[in-house]
């Protein structure tokens, strides 16, 4: 399986194809008539991602980490890159820590979720 | 219905809408008289000239500089209300959240408007859909913003420009003789709420009244709704921020066919409200007062207590103020002199030298029930005023209008629900029956009044008639109210009240059939 290669808050990493999910996250209000029907009223959409790697070095875990600390110390989203898709945002970094577990040389586990800054109308 | 393109009705329809609104503040009140509306081939680019909407017709508040914060809506709420039961002013308010997570809403704050975060800032909303929007409202914020540190947000409430008329006062007492509805409002507009004729349109009034005071400082939106209740029409601000007076048959001459029609398949829910809003015993009072020729109007004649004495000190002046029986549109003069009869002593009670020819009215203020009366004495010692008589023109009550009407079926079954309105405006007994007799129609039922919740229609009015299918009654309505409410979290939706309305058809002479159905006009 091929990996897709991408940028995040200036840290390149890898993951599989598979692994890598966008999740479009449409802002809609739905009601239902009082006949059962669906009404939604829609204002834009904003993009989500999910990444997900098995294992990751050390060293990409530590460089992912800074990242998420880094909105947090510097008060700005991170940029987002992926040529492949020919995206170009920023965004709200989240990462799983639950699930890590630390084998000595990898960090099992690591999911990260990322979020769109700016919606698409 | 406001006048929309066909694409905007269609998409406002449709079972999924993409949602659109504006928001425009002008935090310094900048203001522009030369703005106008945007013309192709005239305006620049960029200009603060604006676009015209269907049927707009171009306001002073149009002419504020106003600046652009759509992005920043978390959500708006807004309410257009006639009050009930008659129906006579139309009042607006709304409430707009916006993202202040950088402060700029926080007073003093941010250094271009931060300064300017005060209350009464000139604001327009509107709302649509697909990148269209129409007005919904134009108004004032009215006091400071509500700041939410937590959710780093502003709360400003805002109330149209009728709402800031309503309670300013009248500099004067005012008096109207013989003057239709909508010429006194058009007096009042100017002078007491400072607009000019072009803000304003106004239908010719049926009712005349024939003598109208009001009393200085009486609130103008208060006076306003008197006259409008007389008239049996409505005053209000519209969505665009025109004001507008309807006379009695502005609504019974539009178009009856309803506008939309709402069922279950359309509808969120129906309710029946409370019958707290049922009204089936109308009691109509009303004092018709009318101007009379001159005539002594007030006369004092002396009297034994001190505290009433018009003891006007030597070579000096006093002031004394006195009270009509009824109001007086005007005191007779003797060209610059005033006319009055007067005798004045040297004792209270009349005896002493006559000091008559030195007691002297050096001027009057005339408040329409009251006068002020300054006297000056030329003499060298206290003069009392013992006879004092003023002659002017009277408003007196010429006819009490006392009506009444009950819908017994209905109180027998919801008990006695009275309404009582006391407005000396109404000037005839047959208007007072006919006005009775619809509040009746109106409100004697619960299933006169709906409250129904539905996929916002920006475009719907205060007035129109709507048709709602509840799945066992069809039956025609008057929207009365409207709740809008717009977030990205619950969507685009109102409430509306609706009330039933017999829809009059008056007499009108040379149309009207002698013996016809027609009712002669209130």
């Amino acid at each position: 399986m091929s990996n897709i290669t991408f940028e995040l808050g200036g840290v390149t990493l890898n993951a599989r194809a598979t692994e890598f999910k966008e999740l479009p996250q449409p802002i809609v209000a739905d009601n239902i008539t009082l006949q059962g029907h669906l009404r939604t009223d829609y204002t834009a959409y904003r993009r989500q991602w999910v990444i997900s790697w098995h294992h990751l070095s050390e060293s990409d875990y530590n460089a992912l980490r800074a990242v998420w600390e880094a909105q947090f110390s510097t008060g700005m989203y991170q940029t987002f890159e992926v040529p492949y898709y020919s995206i170009a945002t920023t965004v709200r970094v989240d990462i799983n820590e639950k699930d890590i577990q630390f084998d000595g040389c990898n960090i099992m586990g690591v999911t990260i979720t990322l979020r769109e800054e700016l919606s698409i109308s | 219905m406001q006048v929309v393109s066909p694409e905007f009705d269609t998409a406002s329809k449709a079972s999924m809408r993409e949602l659109a609104w504006r928001c425009a503040i002008s935090f310094d009140k900048t203001f522009d008289p030369t703005v106008d509306f945007f013309t192709i081939g005239v305006s620049s680019i960029g200009s603060d000239d604006i676009i015209a909407g269907e049927g707009s017709v171009l306001q002073e508040w149009d002419k504020y500089l106003y600046t652009d914060y759509s992005d920043r809506i978390i959500s708006i709420e807004y309410n257009r209300e006639q009050d009930q039961p008659t129906g006579s002013l139309v009042m607006a308010t709304a409430d707009i959240v916006l993202d202040n997570t950088d402060d700029l809403f926080t007073p003093n704050s941010d250094p271009v408007i931060g300064s300017y975060i005060l209350p009464y800032r000139p604001i327009r909303i509107s709302l649509g859909f697909n990148n269209t929007t129409i007005p919904i409202f134009v108004g004032l914020t009215e006091g400071m913003p509500q700041i939410d540190e937590k959710s780093k947000t502003a709360k400003f409430h805002c109330i149209d420009f009728i709402g800031r008329l309503y309670n300013r006062p009248l500099t004067e007492a005012l008096v109207y003789v013989d003057m239709r509805s909508d010429e006194i409002i058009d007096d009042l507009l100017q002078n007491q709420g400072g607009l000019v004729p072009s803000q304003y349109t106004l239908d010719t009034g049926m009712n005349i009244i024939k003598a109208a005071f009001f009393e200085k400082n009486a609130n103008l939106g208060p006076v306003i709704r008197e006259i409008c209740e007389a008239e049996a029409g409505s005053f209000f601000m519209d969505e665009a921020g025109e004001i507008r007076f309807w006379n009695r048959q502005y609504l019974p001459t539009q178009s009856q066919v309803p506008v939309y029609w709402f069922n279950k398949n359309n509808t969120y829910e129906i309710e029946v409200p409370k019958e707290d809003l049922i009204v089936n015993a109308v009691t109509i009072n009303a004092d018709v007062r009318e101007v009379q020729g001159t005539q002594s109007v007030l006369k004092f004649t002396g009297s034994t207590d001190p505290n009433e004495w018009i003891a006007v000190p030597a070579g000096g002046t006093l002031e004394k103020f006195f009270d009509f029986t009824d109001p007086v549109t005007d005191v007779e003069t003797d060209g610059s002199a005033f006319n009055y009869n007067r005798v004045a002593n040297s004792q209270a009670d009349g005896s002493g030298t006559n000091l008559t020819s030195s007691v002297t009215v050096s001027s009057y203020s005339l408040f329409t029930t009251a006068i002020k009366v300054t006297f000056s004495n030329a003499s060298g010692s206290i003069a009392y005023v013992t006879d004092f008589e003023i002659f002017g023109t009277p408003a007196k009550i010429t006819k009490k209008i006392r009506s009444k009407y009950i819908d017994q079926t209905s109180v027998d079954d919801y008990e006695e629900r009275p309404l009582t309105i006391t407005n000396n405006f109404i000037q005839s007994t047959s208007f007072a029956n006919s006005y009775a007799q619809i509040i009746l129609n109106d409100r004697a039922e619960l299933g006169d009044i709906r409250r129904i919740k539905v996929p916002a229609l920006p475009q719907l009015q205060i007035g129109d008639i709507v048709t709602l299918d509840d799945g066992s009654l069809s039956a025609n309505y008057f929207v009365t109210k409207i709740t809008g409410s717009m977030s990205k979290t619950d969507g685009f939706y109102q409430w509306l009240t609706l009330i039933k309305r017999e829809i009059q058809t008056y007499f009108t002479i040379g149309i009207s059939d002698i013996g016809g159905d027609d009712v002669i006009a209130p």
